[in-house]
Order: C-alpha cells, then structure tokens, then sequence
C-alpha cells in the first residue's frame, strides 16, 4: 500500500473528530443563523431563510455590545498580563517552598469551579465585604466602595479567573531565561531596572504574545463575571448568547452572535499571525 | 607604577567549600595576566569576584587603588568575555556592541562612532554587524563579546576562557589576534584559561590555580623552567621530574626537567650528565617526536627530538642532561 495512503488512513480519526465536534456544530450554528425567529412557539421557524439576524445584531445595541466586549477583553488581557507578571517576578523571588505554595494556590484556583470563585467574589466585594469593611476599619473611606454589580467588579472576577494560567507561563519563562545573561548585562553596567527593561522584558515578549492571544480569545467569550458582578451595560457577546438562547428562546439570533463571537475570536488570532507572515515575506 | 589592580586575601567560600582560598596578587597597568589551572580549581570564580559578580567572603579588591570590595558589578566599569559569550539573542551584532553605551545613555552619533570604530578595530564587517547572534559563526561571535566589553572603555578586561569554543585553527588565529589588541588598546586583562599554550604564548603574567589556591604567579619563562611545585611544573606541559640524587646532585629534592632540554646520542655527550636507557615509546607529535625511555635503575625520562629517531623501541640510546638547567623543585626541597 502506498505510504500517503496509509498517512491518509491514520489522519482519518483525527479528521472525523474534528468534522463531529467543531465543523457540523459550526455549520448547523451558521444554518440556524439564518432561519426566522420564532413567532410565538417555538425557538425558529424551520425551513426558512432569512438576513435579518445580522441585521439586527449590527443595531446600535448590538454595535455597543460588540465594542464592549472587544473593549473588556483587551481590558483584562492588559490587566491580566501586567499583575500576572508582577505576580511571576514575585514567585522567582521566592524561596523554594513559598514558591511552590504560591504555584499550588494558583493551580488551584483553576480546579476551583469557576462558579463557586465567583460566588466567592460577590462576598468580598460586596457592600459588607471584607474589602469595604477592612478599608472602613483603617478609616481609609468613610463609605462602601461599589466594586460589585459595575464594570470594576466584572473587570476583577475576569482578571481573577486568567491571572493564574498567565502567571504559571510567564513564571516558566522567566525561570528558563538564563541567569548568566542577566550577570552579563549587569557587569556591562546596567542597573536592576535596565536588565529587567533591556533584557528580561525582550526576552519575554514571544511568551507574552503567545499569552496576550490567548487571553483575548478566552476573554472575548467573557460570561459569568460580566453576567454575575457586571451590570447590564457591561453586556458582552456571551451574555447576549445566553439571554437568546435560555431566556428569550430566540436561537437565530443567539445563533448570529455566536457566529459573530467566533469570527472576532478568529480575526483577533488571525491578525497578528497574518501580520507576521506578511512582514517575514517582505523582509525574505 | 601603581597597581591597576590588586587582590588582598580574596577567599570565597560556595556552600561549605573554600572556592577561592587566600589569593593576593597585583597587576600592572597594561599587562596580560593569564589565570591558568584545571576545572573546578577557582580560577574563574576568582574572575566574577572582580567582575562583581560575586562578592568575596574575605579580602578586599583594589582598582586603581580604590577599594572596589563592596561595588556593585554595574559601576565598577569593568568588561566581561564569558565562556559562552552570553550575546543577547533578542539584540543585533550592532545593538549587542552599543549595550554598554545606550545604558549609559550616550548620544546616538557617539554610539554609532564608537561601536564602527570598535568593530573596525576587532574586524567585524557592516554586513555581520546587522546579523543576530544565532546568525554569527563561533569566531565572530567571540568578536562581538570582546567588542562589547570594550567599547565603554573599562578600567579591565576580564576574559573567561574565551577560545574554549573555538576549533584549533580559529583558536590560534583570534589567540594573537587578542594580544595584538590588547598591546593596541593598553588595557590591563585577566585571562582564565585551562589550556597553557595559550596562556604561554599570550600573557605577561602566568597565575597557576590548584583547589581555591594560587600556587605561583610569575613571567611565562620563569613559571616554565622555574616552577614551584610538582603541580605547577605537571601543568605547564610535558616534564621531567625525578629525584634529585639520580642526576648526581646531592640534595633531597625532586628536580624538574623539561623534555626538550634533554639530548640524545652523538648530543649528549657535550652534557655533564650522561646515561644510557632503553626505549619504552616513540610518540609522533607532529613537530617533535616524544621519546620515552628507561634506566637501568628504574628511572622513567620523556625527551623531544626535532629529528625522526633513528632506532625504535627497545634499542638502548645514550642521554645527557646540563646540570645547570636542571631546577630544583622548591616545594620538595627536604633539607634546608
């Protein structure tokens, strides 16, 4: 038998897994996307064809949910990336064992149900949270701080909720930069300040790249914290998702905005990708 | 002339070891001084206790005369080689050279002046100094270390066994290429090194290192014929060392004699000292041909000889050794 035959037999599981799980998904999503809404029973009208979805979706309502998510996503990808890297240096800093408790407690976090987190973070920063008591207690404000139900607290739960996987990267790759090329940029006479600017950061930015992609396509799918700590201007795409699909019963139009959600995933991993294809064509 | 540098009862402990045990030395401005001695001795150790790198458990530095002991290696302004060049991989051939400038916040024409003039002088093309360090081959990226630790004009040069990753014909080449250099610029440079024709060839200082310890500082020449110690004497190349009362020379001492001083045949009869012995191995050199040979009295002896030997092992040959030229080892001398 001929070897691309063979290649060709082994690729065929694989192949149907994807074609079960993703592409007939995909493609029976963008079928209902294009059926009419339901009037009155019903979640769609069957066997139609019909544009006015998207056309709804690009209303200005839709408009602001679609640069609210864009927007909040890059917000806790910014955020995320800056307090996971201060979090990373703090953990090589540390002695062996603090060290190895400090990466249980985040790995932990990520076994912890998302759910119960959440619950977790509407108690400590509610208006009788341990944060607004402890700030009145220092007498460092005099009233209760609104960190819940607002865009601060969706901001907080969805940091909360992808610090620790950016961390654990960032830890392992400040650890895997060799020491020695620090030593040397000391002795060439730069400061603390400069090795960390000049060559740890450098050193660091394909992993921060590969991360910041990452963070934006988990975050452009961003739910239970604008859903639980947000309030309803902080409606991203996936709220919208599920107010279409489990309360409203409009599966076309949840449809859509899922379709929409998953092309914005697309282009924002796209981009820098094509970006720097097209920039390693030109310089070749 | 004042010291350029000087180390005074430099000790440096590594967990419960003693890495650097009692060092003092001092060097010349403008001087080559070599570090020589075997894996795991110290010596480079000693090499990031100037650089800064690490501070010393006991003693105290001394550049130009000021007491460096408790500087910080980025404002002591000394230049480093290391063994594997450590070039920053994110950073140019060019903008690994200006390193040391853009932190000290030069301006842009000075950089430039000064890292084409460095490159010109270290013999570094335009078109290498755009490539990344992964782009350089191992020479030129030995090129680009030293002109990194040079262009900001520092006080020292340190150089931590700089040609260990170089083939032997690069590693001869850019050998000379350094001294000439450092004779140009006049910079004062501490080498560490495990390879003694190189320090040999290089240097106007020799330190030979043993387990922390500094076993005997000197001129090449003197270190070479002169040593102190069996040690220094094994290390510095192929030797003879034999007891004293063998050559005839009544004291209780072990003395040194290097292979090439001793003759052979119709030569060693103009020798004060005489012997017949029978050949163990003849070993081709390349330039010489190592002779080893045994007396009647049990005695061991390696000779070079420039000319292929005309008889093969086994035959019995005449040897002769000046009697002069024989040293005694000062550290087995048993009877003073």
């Amino acid at each position: 038998m001929n070897k691309k035959l063979i290649s060709y037999i082994f690729i065929i599981p694989a192949l149907s897994l994807i074609i079960l799980t993703i592409i007939t998904p995909l493609f029976l999503m963008i079928r209902v996307s294009f059926l009419k809404p339901p009037e009155g029973t019903g979640f769609y009208i069957p066997d139609t064809f019909s544009i006015q979805n998207y056309q709804s979706v690009f209303d200005t309502y839709g408009v602001s949910i679609i640069i609210n998510t864009i927007i909040f996503a890059l917000e806790v990808s910014f955020f995320s990336i800056l307090f996971g890297f201060a979090f990373a240096i703090i953990m090589q800093k540390l002695r062996y064992l603090w060290r190895i408790i400090f990466i249980t407690s985040l790995l932990l976090l990520k076994f912890i149900s998302p759910l119960i987190i959440i619950f977790g973070l509407q108690r400590i920063l509610g208006g009788h949270g341990i944060v607004n008591e402890s700030l009145i207690t220092m007498h460092l404000i005099n009233e209760h701080l609104d960190l819940n139900r607002n865009h601060i607290g969706a901001l907080i739960a969805e940091i909360y909720l992808t610090i620790p996987f950016i961390t654990i990267f960032l830890f392992y790759r400040l650890n895997s930069i060799d020491k020695e090329y620090l030593n040397a940029a000391t002795g060439l006479g730069a400061s603390n300040y400069q090795v960390f600017r000049k060559i740890t950061l450098p050193m660091c930015y394909p992993t921060i790249f590969i991360i910041w992609q990452l963070s934006i396509a988990w975050n452009l799918g961003s739910f239970l914290g604008p859903l639980f700590l947000g309030n309803p201007s902080n409606t991203t795409m996936s709220c919208e998702v599920y107010h279409q699909a489990f309360e409203v019963g409009n599966w076309p139009l949840a449809a859509t905005w899922s379709v929409l959600m998953a092309s914005i995933i697309m282009t924002f991993i796209s981009i820098p990708k094509l970006t720097t294809s097209f920039i390693l064509k030109k310089n070749s | 002339m004042i010291n350029k540098i000087k180390l005074e009862n430099l000790t440096y402990y590594y967990r419960d070891k003693k890495a650097v045990d009692d060092i003092s030395l001092s060097l010349h401005s403008g001087k080559f001084l070599t570090i020589l001695g075997p894996s795991g001795c110290g010596k480079t150790t000693v090499l990031k206790l100037i650089g800064g790198y690490l501070s010393p458990t006991k003693g105290s530095i001394f550049i130009d005369g000021i007491d460096v002991t408790s500087t910080s290696a980025c404002s002591r302004k000394i230049g480093m080689v290391f063994q594997n060049y450590l070039l920053f991989p994110h950073l140019s051939a060019r903008k690994n050279i200006a390193f040391p400038l853009e932190i000290r916040r030069l301006p842009k024409n000075e950089c430039i002046q000064k890292v084409n003039a460095i490159s010109e002088l270290i013999g570094l093309s335009q078109k290498e100094l755009e490539r990344n360090p992964s782009e350089l081959s191992g020479g030129q990226q030995q090129r680009v270390a030293l002109a990194r630790a040079l262009v900001f004009e520092p006080h020292l040069l340190l150089l931590d066994e700089p040609l260990a990753n170089l083939d032997k014909e690069l590693r001869t080449k850019l050998r000379s290429e350094l001294r000439r250099l450092q004779k140009e610029i006049k910079i004062t440079t501490i080498m560490v090194t495990h390879d003694h024709e190189e320090a040999l060839s290089n240097s106007d200082f020799i330190g030979v290192m043993n387990q922390g310890k500094l076993m005997q500082i000197n001129d090449p020449k003197i270190i070479y014929d002169n040593p102190h110690s069996v040690f220094v004497a094994n290390f510095l190349g192929q030797t003879n060392i034999i007891p004293a009362n063998l050559l005839n020379i009544s004291r209780s001492a072990m003395a040194h004699i290097r292979p090439e001083k001793i003759k052979i045949e119709n030569y060693a009869s103009e020798c004060n000292w005489q012997k017949k012995g029978t050949i163990t191995a003849i070993t081709f050199m390349g330039a010489d041909f190592l002779i080893e040979l045994i007396t009647n009295e049990g005695a061991q002896f390696k000779i070079l000889s420039r000319n292929p030997p005309l008889f093969s092992v086994g035959s019995t040959i005449t040897m002769g050794i000046d009697i002069e030229s024989v040293w005694l080892i000062p550290d087995t001398l048993n009877d003073l």
